[in-house]
């Protein structure tokens, strides 16, 4: 048995008075039974024995008595998604803590009588008597609930703590789910996942039908899925805004089992700057420049017209920038680009100061993509340029030679006509294939940039049919892996398996130079409000902020390097924006309960449990009151009859 | 003695007292129960208009005047109401008690002498005074400004829920509800309203009477609006505004007002007083009159020969549709005659023999006589239909006209095959693009008579088109080289061969072709005489290096014309001409296939994929042109760029290239506004988003020629517009319904020149220096 002071341990000296009070109150009351009851010693024995079985009693209501029990005391945590089984599987005498908002469900239920509703689960650790044993029941803890529980709760505590995890049983919903929460006009939403067997009503043979509906409702895609495939849905994004997808399961009978949201931001990026220079007019660079001009990309096209000369066309820039374009093919004016594309010619007919120029911007991220012909493939490999060893260059020997090229999400059924050649990479990046398995773009690394080798000159058919769509596709599709990186102040892309929910605080960076941002707001239609941005030690450049939102929907962050709020508001003001998504506690519920399972279950497969030989209970005190109560009642009983 | 009947008196007297105290608490706990009602009535009437009722508080205010009485019963107050104090309050009232009634409940023991003498004395007065009954000269409790208050509460409550219920109830009057941001005529309530459309008097539409003002009409209705309003105003005043029309009202009587007006163009209104709207915006959606529609039963052929010794008579039976009628049907004929230079025309109109109602459609009979008309083998007759509805406008028949297809009718001079026979006629060129797309409109109009038409008919219908597609395939096969055999032409299904000898390829057939083939055995030789005697000389194919095995795709698929093909299928990304001809036929075949097996409706997609190959291979080169093989040496760059640039005027060009579709921009603005549009909050649009509000009404109206039923969308975004915020009141569904129309006008996506994004920066230093040792790692690596 053991005793604490139990109220009285946050003022040890309140007690010490008290108990002296009450001794002496004792004391008195036994000298003056004593003088009242000279006579009668039977009743005088009996005065006193009250006397002391009432103060004893009082001072054990007033402090905390632990018996010790075989039986380890265990306290229950209810997370989301208990089960009614569960619950009554409870006993009487456990401490019964209850998470929120677990309790807007069982608002009926009995437990909530019997348990105490806790906003977190640090405060399971805040009542008197030291936990002993947990038994978590439900979904369990989220992995943020679990490192804010290892971060409050000091692990020597953690450690003494026998914890058991008794999960519910888990429904049919999507998990797993992964898509790109950014995306630009054209470029594919793919959206994979795996739905989740319920272990009740498992029916292996039933086929589901998984359906991704655009913003109005409109059906894009479907595939049919059995419980527990994986799925992968994609649809090109139709123009820009936010916007809300919907994955929609139906069961055979075509009802409707789950209807979840996909938020989706469709944005512009930075404009690029695409250096041409080329040999020839031809019709594939003027398509090229005719579909990238119309986004604001900055082209330079160095045609060349005589042995010496190039005309120069450039689209998109300013007066400022054209004089310092004067002289493009050197390594200051070449750091303005992003990516250069050449015809085979124009490479052979590079000069040495410009072969260094080139080979020392790819190294910086410089982009390149020459477009192979005749000529080229006939002097491959180049003695005078060898950083371009690691790719290869083959012609063959063919009349003709068609293919149908495939690249990520393509749609191209007809064959167009290809260099003559074959091309490879060390590195084997290959970027475009034919229908044969050929590779017909092929791309690789060189320091921070990249190469690429293209046998497709005729892309510019596609755009001449009407194919506008997959043209632009293709070109974007290319523009993507070999462009150099965007180098402005940008937003981190968000983590494509991360899913923001309400009441879950989350992490969002920026990227940039120290002095390019110095301030972040939160824009929602009332008021906007500045966030306080911080820095990584590692990484200067990265400025993070954290997001507290306690309500779902659309959220719009704004970075500029302006000081204050009415600045930014006002429409000249420069800023970097970004949006982003708060799901509903409603939303992907499998989802939740699927990762805080996992979560649940890494944590207790790595949690270090020292078992105690002594296990403590608390005294029933029921007795103690009955005591008390009769023992006040036979002094009142003495008092009143004699 | 005195003692006894003073005893006895005492004891009426002390029931006669607590009654009267009894009475005179009634009166207080009334009183008190009074002005409780009325805290009890205000706060329900103030409940009940506002937030609503339960039950629980029903019980609450049904225990507030118990609590306020029982309050009171524990006051000093109303303790203070007892024996002395009606004994008291008697002394006052009633001089004959000398001020001395209260000696009574007094005990004798505590009074002295006089007091007894005193008690004694008026004992009896006081008795005699409470024998009667003084209820009238009690204390009253009044409570009347309570009453008031309670009945004045009740009454309101039972006004202002009456009033309610009445302008709710009264039909066909209802409020109409003003678009937010409209500053309302306070005073000024459509009561009730009727509208009558009066269709033309042509269509024979009967006249509609309605109260909902969004109306769906014929083109050229006379409208009237009826409305009763609220309050008398000038008739001046009261105007109804259609698009930029203003249309003023005339009174009838007090508050009844009328107006009128010819409505040809989809559109909205609203109803305005003093140039200010008093009611909704509503839609006018009017449903042009179309003109006639033509459909050909017989004959279905475009080009009719009729065999020199065969009767010249042929049938004509047209199915004619107006949604109103007809006004005149006639046929404009034109009949040539001679041949060379020596042709005539001679043109004439010509009428139908009869009209017949055949399962609710007009058809019109016509037999022709080629021989009463003046013909002679050789002839020819063109005709085509005219129709003319029975439309009017402006008080004026205004009719409009539809004229048929042409129809060719050739009486042929000598004997030959009729096309729809299995033969070919060598000097015979049809025309090949309009044929096949006869082909198609006539396996249209098949599927369209399929109900109609009995299972037999279709079934052969559908076999001669089936048998047309053949001979056409044929034809196109022959163009193409091919010998007329059905072996090859089935090859091109069936697979690669590596010989043209038959016997080979009859091997490589299918075996249900392989009958075909051998039943066109016979035909095999006479054709290939008539090969023979083409213009085009079939040279022996060059033989060919060939590597790849692409010369035995040519063999199969295509035919030297003695020259080097050098079998470019694609070239400068375009596929060859032979190549969009050989997919053309193999369309056919299937289209074939199913018209054979009577499924025209399976046919119909091959039939119209040929169709546009043959399109594009007529845009291509020309099949038949020898083409050059010869291809000139490379320049090479010592002799390339030697030409004189002295007319190069600049050798830098600069421009901006910036696409604006400003309706585009305007959609997907809107669209994205809408998309952020919740009902918890509201959102006040800026002037740029009006701008775009506008710039989409402009679209919209624009497609209104062609979708009026898109009218809808102006009304709602008109709502907009005047309420400048979003959501907007009175749009249950509207918003979405609008939010999915643009969604669905905006084109299909073009991507758009993007980079992708790192998780660093290229100019980290960190980034960098571990590049550097890479590359400094490769180059030590390098021998």
């Amino acid at each position: 048995m053991t005793f604490s002071l139990g109220t009285f341990a946050a003022n040890p000296l309140m007690a010490v008075v008290l108990l002296a009070l009450l001794l002496c109150t004792l004391g008195a009351s036994a000298y003056l039974a004593l003088l009242r009851l000279k006579k009668h010693p039977i009743r005088l024995l009996l005065v006193w024995l009250s006397s002391t079985v009432a103060s004893l009693c009082i001072i054990a209501l007033a402090i905390d008595i632990q018996v010790s029990t075989n039986d380890q005391p265990t306290s229950v945590l209810i997370t989301e998604g208990v089960s009614l089984e569960q619950l009554n599987t409870l006993k009487d005498e456990q401490n019964i803590f209850i998470l929120k908002p677990v309790d807007e469900s069982l608002s009926s239920h009995k437990i909530m009588q019997e348990g105490v509703v806790i906003q977190d689960p640090v405060q399971i650790f805040n009542q008197a008597t030291p936990l002993q044993a947990l038994h978590i029941l439900g979904s369990g803890l989220s992995e943020q609930q679990w490192q804010h529980l290892n971060t409050l709760v000091p692990p020597e505590i953690l450690e003494a703590i026998n914890i058991n995890f008794s999960p519910e049983q888990i429904t049919l919903g999507l998990v797993d789910i992964s898509f790109q929460k950014t995306l630009a006009v054209g470029e594919f939403l793919e959206v994979t996942g795996r739905l989740q067997r319920d272990t009740v009503n498992s029916n292996e043979a039933t086929i589901f039908e998984l359906a991704l509906l655009n913003p109005i409702g409109e059906v894009l895609t479907t595939q049919r899925i059995r419980a527990g495939e994986s799925f992968n849905l994609s649809s090109p994004m139709k123009t820009q805004g936010q916007w809300l997808y919907r994955l929609q399961l139906t069961n055979p009978d075509s009802r409707l089992l789950l209807d979840e949201p996909i938020a989706i931001s469709v944005g512009t990026s930075t404009p690029l700057q695409i250096f041409i220079k080329q040999s020839a007019p031809s019709f594939e660079t003027r398509q090229f420049s005719n579909w990238a001009s119309q986004y604001g990309t900055k082209l330079l096209i160095a045609t060349q017209i005589s042995k010496h000369k190039d005309i120069q066309q450039a689209i998109n820039f300013n007066d400022d920038e054209i004089a310092k374009l004067s002289e493009p093919f050197n390594l200051k004016a070449l750091q303005s680009f992003d990516l250069i594309i050449l015809d085979g010619r124009a490479v052979l007919a590079l000069s040495t100061e410009q072969i260094q120029a080139l080979s020392r911007s790819v190294q910086q991220g410089l982009g390149v993509l020459i477009l192979v012909d005749s000529e080229l493939a006939a002097s491959w490999p180049l003695e005078h340029i060898e950083w371009l060893d690691e790719l290869s260059i083959t012609p063959l020997d063919i009349a003709s030679y068609s293919s149908i090229p495939s690249w990520p999400d393509s749609s191209i059924e007809e064959a167009i006509d290809i260099n003559k050649a074959d091309v490879s990479s060390s590195s084997q990046q290959i970027l475009v294939t034919g229908n044969k398995g050929q590779s017909l773009v092929v791309k690789q690394n060189m320091g921070l940039g990249s190469i690429g080798l293209s046998l497709i000159n005729t892309s510019y058919s596609w755009q001449t049919s009407g194919k506008t769509s997959e043209y632009s596709h293709y070109w974007q599709s290319l523009l993507k892996q070999l462009a150099r990186p965007n180098q402005s102040l940008q937003w981190q892309s968000e983590d494509t398996e991360r899913i923001n929910f309400e009441d879950a605080s989350f992490v969002q960076c920026l990227y940039g130079d120290a002095n390019s941002v110095t301030f972040v707001i939160l824009v929602n239609p009332q008021k906007p409000q500045e966030i306080p941005l911080t820095n990584r030690l590692l990484q200067p450049q990265k400025h993070c902020l954290t997001l507290w939102p306690n309500q779902s929907g659309w959220y719009r962050l704004q970075a500029s390097a302006e000081p204050n709020v009415k600045r930014i508001s006002s429409s000249t003001a420069k800023t970097v924006d970004t949006y982003g998504y708060v799901y509903s506690k409603e939303n992907w519920q499998a989802l939740r309960q699927s990762q805080a399972i996992a979560a649940t279950e890494y944590v207790l497969k790595n949690h270090q449990y020292i078992a105690s030989s002594n296990y403590y209970k608390n005294l029933n005190k029921f007795w103690v009151w009955v005591a008390l109560v009769l023992a006040l009642s036979i002094l009142w009983v003495e008092r009143k009859l004699f | 003695m005195a003692s006894l009947s003073s005893n006895y008196d005492l004891s009426l007297i002390q029931s006669q007292l607590k009654a009267l105290v009894t009475i005179i608490r009634r009166r207080a706990l009334l009183q008190r129960l009074a002005y409780s009602l009325v805290c009890v009535v205000v706060v329900w009437a103030g409940f009940y208009l506002t937030l609503g009722l339960n039950i629980w508080l029903y019980v609450i205010l049904a225990c507030m005047p118990l609590g306020f009485c029982w309050q009171l019963t524990r006051t000093s107050k109303y303790q203070r109401i007892s024996d002395k104090a009606v004994l008291q309050h008697i002394n006052r009232k009633f001089p004959e008690c000398e001020e001395s009634a209260h000696l009574i409940v007094v005990p004798d023991e505590s009074l002295n002498l006089l007091q007894r003498l005193q008690k004694a004395r008026i004992t009896s007065k006081v008795a005699a005074l409470l024998a009667k009954d003084l209820s009238t000269e009690l204390p009253h409790y009044p409570a009347p400004i309570a009453i008031a208050i309670t009945v004045f509460v009740l009454l309101a409550v039972i006004a202002i829920k009456f009033v309610g219920t009445q302008s709710s109830l009264s039909a066909p009057s209802k409020v109409i509800a003003l678009p937010q941001g409209v500053e309302s005529t306070a005073s000024i309530k459509i009561e009730s309203s009727v509208i009558s459309i009066q269709p033309p008097t042509y269509t024979g539409l009967p006249k509609v009477e309605t109260t909902d003002f969004n109306l769906q009409l014929v083109t050229g209705s006379n409208v009237t609006w009826q409305l009763t309003l609220s309050s008398d105003i000038q008739a001046s005043e009261l105007g109804l505004k259609i698009g930029q029309e203003q249309i003023e009202f005339t009174r009838n009587s007090d508050t009844s007002y009328t107006a009128s007006s010819e409505i040809s163009t989809t559109g909205i209104y609203f109803i305005t007083h003093r140039q200010n709207a008093i009611s909704d915006i509503f839609t006018l959606e009017v449903t042009a009159d179309t003109p006639p529609n033509i459909r050909f039963i017989e004959p279905t052929q475009t080009i009719i020969e009729i065999p020199k010794n065969a009767e010249p008579h042929f049938v004509t039976r047209v199915q004619i549709q107006d949604d109103f009628g007809l006004s005149k049907v006639e046929i404009l004929g034109s009949i040539a005659s001679g041949s060379g230079e020596s042709v005539k025309f001679r043109d004439q109109a010509f009428v139908f023999d009869s009209q017949q109602l055949v399962n609710d459609q007009n058809e019109f009979f016509k037999e022709w006589d080629l021989s009463a008309l003046g013909m002679q083998p050789g002839d020819e007759l063109y005709f085509s239909v005219r129709a003319y509805d029975n439309a009017w406008k402006n008080n004026q028949p205004a009719p409009q006209l539809t004229r048929s297809a042409n129809k060719i009718v050739r009486w042929l001079e000598e004997d030959q095959e009729g096309i729809q026979s299995e033969g070919i006629l060598l000097d015979f060129v049809p025309e090949y693009f309009k044929s096949q797309r006869q082909i198609i409109i006539e396996t249209q109009e098949l599927i369209a008579n399929q109900v109609s038409i009995s299972n037999k008919s279709f079934v052969d219908t559908s076999r001669a088109l089936g048998s047309a597609q053949s001979d056409l395939k044929q034809k196109y096969g022959q163009f193409l080289g091919d010998e007329f055999e059905a072996t090859t032409l089935h090859a091109m299904e069936a697979g690669p061969s590596h010989h043209h000898d038959e016997h080979e390829k009859s091997k490589a057939l299918p075996h249900p072709l392989l009958e075909a083939h051998e039943q066109q055995d016979e035909q095999e030789e006479a054709l290939r005489e008539e090969a023979e005697s083409r213009k085009h000389q079939h040279s022996e194919h060059e033989s060919s290096n060939d590597k790849s095995g692409f010369s035995q795709a040519i063999e199969q698929f295509g035919h030297a014309h003695g020259a080097t093909d050098d079998g470019n299928f694609v070239k400068r990304g375009v596929p060859s001409p032979i190549t969009l001809m050989k997919r053309s036929i193999a369309n056919m075949w299937q289209a074939e296939l199913h018209l054979q097996l009577a499924e025209p409706a399976k046919a119909l997609p091959f039939e119209n994929q040929a169709l546009e190959y043959l399109n594009r291979a007529k845009r291509a080169e020309r099949i038949y042109v020898k083409r050059l093989g010869f291809e000139p040496p490379p320049v090479s760059d010592k002799r390339r760029y030697e030409g004189d640039l002295s007319e190069i005027l600049s050798y830098e060009r600069n421009e901006q290239i910036k696409l604006s579709k400003p309706n585009l921009e305007a959609i997907k603005g809107l669209l994205n506004l809408l998309s952020h549009t919740t009902t918890k909050q509201t959102t006040q649009l800026t002037q740029q988003q009006l701008n775009n509000l506008n710039l989409v009404k402009n679209y919209f109206t624009e497609q209104l020629a062609n979708s009026p039923e898109d009218i809808v969308f102006i009304a709602t975004l008109e709502k907009i517009s005047l309420a400048a915020q979003l959501p907007i009141k009175n749009c249950n569904q509207c918003l979405a319904n609008l939010r999915a129309k643009l969604w669905q006008a905006i084109p299909a996506p073009i991507a758009e020149p993007v980079s992708h994004s790192k998780t660093y920066l290229l100019n980290n230093s960190t980034v960098q220096y571990f590049n550097e040792f890479i590359q400094q790692s490769k180059q030590e690596k390098l021998p």
